[in-house]
């Protein structure tokens, strides 16, 4: 069984990979200098949608578990984004750091939510502050190096860890493809920065970690406290704000990822059980 | 006593019968003698073995029309999070979304919808399985064993297999279906009691 999930694990990770460097190039290069610039951010959910497709089947319509609904929250996230990124609707865009993870919460909870009990109701609200916590903090490096790449990227393959090490592989597979197509769009942005990180990443690969954030959250018997660390993945640009170092394109990105990685092996650890062995056992 | 109402349920599975979905008014109320029901799964894994589980907390009930089983109803509730295979990680891991998704989807439910009569203590019990969130018909094999007073508290039991098989792919139950089989045998050895 943990040969199956390593070969998934790697398909899963070659075809994003390839498929956002592809489609960055696309979208920068084919809709011009103006336009592409600013839309060519989508093609990390435009990625994760289609080697989910390929590696999953997509889920029939209107989805039911948290699982299926994942796909159609980045479908539904990239297509909002890419008409704001293309209208330069700016609130609407600072307006998404909100509105998008109540959304998500809301969907992927909603019997959390209509169950009225006082200890869901908390558990969501706590979700979807970290949501909004987590966008926030992607909205405000959407310009410049790329450090909302860097952190979704270190935050998914740190959840994705933790989810697999709690038994929940399939959740640890959708990480390591969001984490691989972050990891394709960055390649077009470091050393140096080259394309934003617009709304159709925020709502589409930033959607992406919040929903199955919650989901992990809501819906695994993995670590909460492991979990909730991995928000504080977002934080590291601005607890390194101060550093004139990190404001170089080429070594800030590198230093912001090196900081993500304290709450990442923090989490990692917590999550750790000697003697666990694989996540399936089955 | 015990042998009228024996020969009264032999009886009723030897008559002609009809598939209908609600009980008659001459059902009668059984529900699970829990100590003494087992619901069963097995699955094969790789080709090599068969994995058996089982499911510790459930509910259900039957009206039992004896005259006319056709007219009899059968509701059965699992709890999903109460799945046990003897191997603590793996429970684990079936609990998570990769399989039985329990904190989503708490409950598996089964409604009969019909009930026929295939031989002198047979039948096939038709209903809708409803697991994660998806409703699907199921038809389970059903085996009449015994009805009869408890020498020990002069209670009613009846006592029923049901077998059956259902692919888990069809409720989006999707995980390792290249190496766990979609195929799941589901055996219920159920005992019921007369309220």
């Amino acid at each position: 069984m943990e040969e199956i999930i390593l070969q998934t694990l790697i398909r899963g990770v070659g075809l994003p990979l390839a498929a956002a460097i592809a489609v960055t190039g696309i979208l920068r290069f084919a809709l011009g200098a103006d336009v592409g610039r600013a839309v060519a951010g989508g093609a990390i959910a435009i990625a994760f949608l289609v080697s989910f497709a390929a590696v999953q089947s997509w889920p029939d319509f209107p989805p039911r578990s948290s699982g299926q609904k994942l796909p159609y929250i980045v479908l539904f996230g990239v297509v909002i984004g890419l008409a704001l990124d293309a209208l330069r609707a700016e609130s609407f865009r600072a307006a998404a750091v909100v509105v998008w993870p109540a959304v998500i919460v809301g969907w992927i909870g909603w019997r959390q939510l209509t169950g009225l009990g006082a200890a869901d109701l908390a558990t969501l609200a706590v979700v979807f502050a970290a949501g909004v916590i987590i966008l926030h903090r992607l909205h405000a490096h959407r310009e410049g190096p790329p450090f909302a790449a860097v952190t979704i990227l270190a935050a998914s393959v740190g959840t994705a860890a933790i989810a697999f090490m709690g038994g929940a592989a399939s959740i640890a597979l959708v990480l390591g493809i969001l984490a691989a197509a972050t990891g394709g769009f960055l390649l077009w942005n470091w050393p140096k920065p080259r394309v934003p990180f617009g709304a159709a990443a925020l709502m589409g690969a930033g959607g992406a970690y919040v929903t199955i954030f919650t989901t992990g959250i809501l819906f695994t018997e993995t670590s909460r406290i492991a979990l909730a660390l991995m928000a504080l993945v977002f934080l590291a640009p601005l607890t390194m704000r101060n550093f004139r170092m990190v404001n170089r394109p080429a070594i800030g990105p590198l230093v912001i990822g090196a900081v993500s990685i304290v709450p990442v092996a923090i989490g990692v650890a917590i999550a750790f059980e000697p003697g666990g062995g694989s996540t399936s056992n089955f | 006593m015990r042998k009228t109402t024996t020969i009264i349920a032999a009886a009723a599975f030897a008559l002609p019968v009809f598939a209908i979905a609600a009980p008659s008014a001459a059902a009668e109320k059984f529900v699970l003698d829990k100590p003494h029901t087992q619901i069963l799964f097995s699955v094969n894994r790789g080709g090599w073995t068969k994995i058996s589980g089982w499911f510790e907390k459930f509910d259900g009930e039957v009206m039992f029309d004896q005259a006319d089983v056709s007219k009899s109803k059968v509701t059965a509730k699992i709890m999903a999070e109460s799945v046990n295979t003897g191997f603590a990680a793996r429970d684990r891991h079936l609990r998570n979304p990769d399989f039985f998704n329990a904190k989503e989807f708490p409950e598996i439910t089964f409604e009969s919808t019909s009930i026929t009569k295939t031989g002198e203590k047979t039948g096939k019990m038709t209903g809708d399985l409803t697991l994660l969130g998806v409703t699907k018909p199921v038809t389970l094999d059903v085996t009449f064993n015994r009805l009869a007073a408890s020498r020990r508290n002069n209670r009613t039991y009846a006592g029923f297999t049901a077998t059956g098989r259902i692919n888990r792919g069809d409720y989006g139950m999707g995980f390792g279906l290249r190496f766990i089989s979609p195929v799941v045998d589901i055996r219920i050895e159920a005992l019921t009691v007369k309220q």
